[in-house]
């Protein structure tokens, strides 16, 4: 475990950073906090350039979740909980799909039109495009 | 089970590769297998979906104590603790017949129904446009801003809805169609809702077990809201009757929420007038709360009165002795109570209490209310409806496990 942590450490100098929101490199060019929100509450379905979107959230647990949460949807992990309990048993919606870890959320939004999801600002390269550092 | 073992598999391929990486410190290499790892993961990805989203799951679960100072019978607690009052399960199933069309179906079994699962939703919908959508079956009747996770007490702040607008409604829902439509503005959204249908349910009416029947109901909602402020206003009219004559009923709600991500503050007004003896009341609540790491505690002041006390002009003390007094034309008939002010209302709540979020998924919740201001009236509560008042004021004491899964 301490030499796979190691590796971790030397292989990724630039891991901890601002969090980004990215997209498809066919996503828009850029975009705001509440359009990135209402992606992420399931108000609307729609990137702003008409692709159907699949919003990628990091599973729970995750320090970069709640950076995200903090500053786009304003609601901490249990009032976001309660909120999407009241979706699901209203028929109101599910929440957004979610991954393990950074590079899972870029390689799927790296992969899939109209997706879009958050990762560490020194993780981005040419395969995604950022459309917002909140 | 399998797509877990996939996923241990895969990540020591990646970790075997990264170390590789680290190792051989060629850039080109590194990069190749920085691209092999996110294709490994956009698989791992592929793997981990579910099979089939056809079909979704969801539960709710609620376990909760409680007791009260005496025997008023406030929001079914009495002097004797009870774990069977508030305690439920809920399962849901949603289940896609195409892109746009869905069955949902919800079975809740109540601790104080025997646990025995009843349909609560039962309905088909359908998307017609990004905007449209309508629904046919049995659904909620949504008289309150919560009236749709009702049971929910996970989605809720409070440890129960406050009694003096939640608990007086019996009927909870119908079985009919409604219509759901969404104006989006730029930050907010309008949702226009308007439903119609028909509901009948046992219920207890001045300690005796009546079948009431809910026709020709019509109603509509409009709820608008920014994702921190909400404003709800809503109307349903409708006949009701317990045997006798059609009762023309109509009910208006209004509300307010506010939720910044700490402070939420919550309010509902609601006006329900019925035809006849039967009482009309006037209820509201006012709730703050406010979020501190994973403790929300909270504050209610309550209020419920009834608004046509000139319309059961009789006392308690005449009614009783009337219908035990074998010469009188009443002898015997219970239902004449109703005419007296058995039935009027008012009250006061107070509550104090604090939910807690002790893991993902899980929250705690503790409460104490106290009810009182009753003037002159029973406060409307059915350990009250003897021929003497014999509850000025009642505490009630809970604690509530809330989980949404």
């Amino acid at each position: 475990m301490k030499h796979l942590l190691l590796a971790l450490l030397l292989c990724a100098p630039a891991a901890l950073a601002d969090v980004v929101v990215i997209t498809h490199p066919s996503g828009p060019d850029s975009m705001d906090a509440n359009q990135v929100r209402d992606l992420f509450i399931g108000r609307s379905k729609q990137l702003p350039n008409g692709q159907s979107a699949d919003p990628i959230d990091l599973a729970e647990g995750q320090p970069l979740r709640e950076e995200f949460h903090t500053k786009v949807t304003g609601r901490s992990q249990a009032q976001l909980n309660a909120f999407w309990s009241k979706q699901v048993f209203t028929g109101k919606g599910q929440p957004p799909r979610t991954l393990d870890s950074t590079s899972a959320v870029k390689a799927a939004v790296a992969s899939t039109p109209g997706a879009i999801g958050y990762i560490n600002s020194g993780e981005v390269d040419g395969t995604v495009k950022v459309v917002l550092t909140p | 089970m399998i797509a877990y073992r996939h996923t241990r598999v895969l990540s020591c391929a990646s970790i075997a590769a990264l170390l590789l990486a680290c190792a051989s410190a060629n850039a080109d290499d590194q990069e190749r297998i920085a691209a092999l790892e996110q294709q490994v993961q956009s698989m791992q990805q592929q793997l981990n979906k579910p099979v089939d989203d056809k079909l979704r799951f969801n539960g709710f679960f609620s376990v909760a104590y409680g007791l009260a100072s005496n025997d008023a019978d406030y929001a079914g607690y009495l002097e004797e603790g009870t774990f069977e009052n508030e305690s439920l399960f809920g399962l849901q199933g949603v289940f896609s017949i195409s892109d746009k069309t869905e069955v949902t179906m919800q079975l809740v079994g109540r601790g104080n129904e025997d646990w025995e699962p009843a349909l609560e939703w039962a309905y088909i919908s359908h998307q017609f446009t990004p905007s449209f959508k309508a629904r046919a079956g049995k659904m909620r009747l949504p008289l309150f801003m919560y009236s749709d996770s009702l049971e929910v007490g996970y989605a809720q702040p409070w440890l129960r809805p406050p009694e003096e607008v939640y608990g007086a409604i019996p009927v909870t829902s119908y079985t009919g169609i409604d219509g759901l439509y969404d104006i989006n503005f730029d930050m907010s959204t309008l949702t226009l809702q308007a439903f119609a249908g028909e509901s009948e349910e046992d219920i207890t009416q001045s300690g005796q077990e009546v079948r009431l029947e809910v026709n020709d109901l019509f109603g509509g909602s409009a709820t608008w809201t920014d994702f921190t402020w909400t404003l709800r206003g809503n109307y349903a009219t409708t006949d009701i009757s317990t045997g006798g004559e059609d009762l023309a009923t109509d009910f208006y709600g209004l509300g307010f929420g506010y939720n910044n991500g700490s402070l939420q503050i919550l309010s509902e007004f609601t006006r329900l007038e019925i035809e006849g003896a039967t009482p009309d009341a006037d209820a509201g609540y006012l709730t703050l709360a406010y979020t501190f790491g994973s403790l929300t505690p909270y504050a209610t002041y309550s209020i419920r009165e009834t608004k046509d006390d000139d319309e059961r002009p009789y006392t308690r003390a005449f009614i009783f002795s009337a219908i035990s007094n074998p010469q009188s034309p009443l002898f015997g008939n219970t239902a004449a109570i109703a005419l007296s002010d058995v039935q009027n209302t008012e009250r006061s709540a107070y509550s104090l209490g604090v939910r807690w979020d002790v893991m993902s998924n899980v929250a705690l919740k503790f409460d104490v209310t106290r009810a009182s201001d009753f003037g002159d009236t029973g406060g409307g509560l059915a350990g009250n409806t003897a021929p003497v008042v014999l509850y000025d004021d009642v505490d009630v004491y809970s604690i509530k496990l809330d989980s949404a899964f």
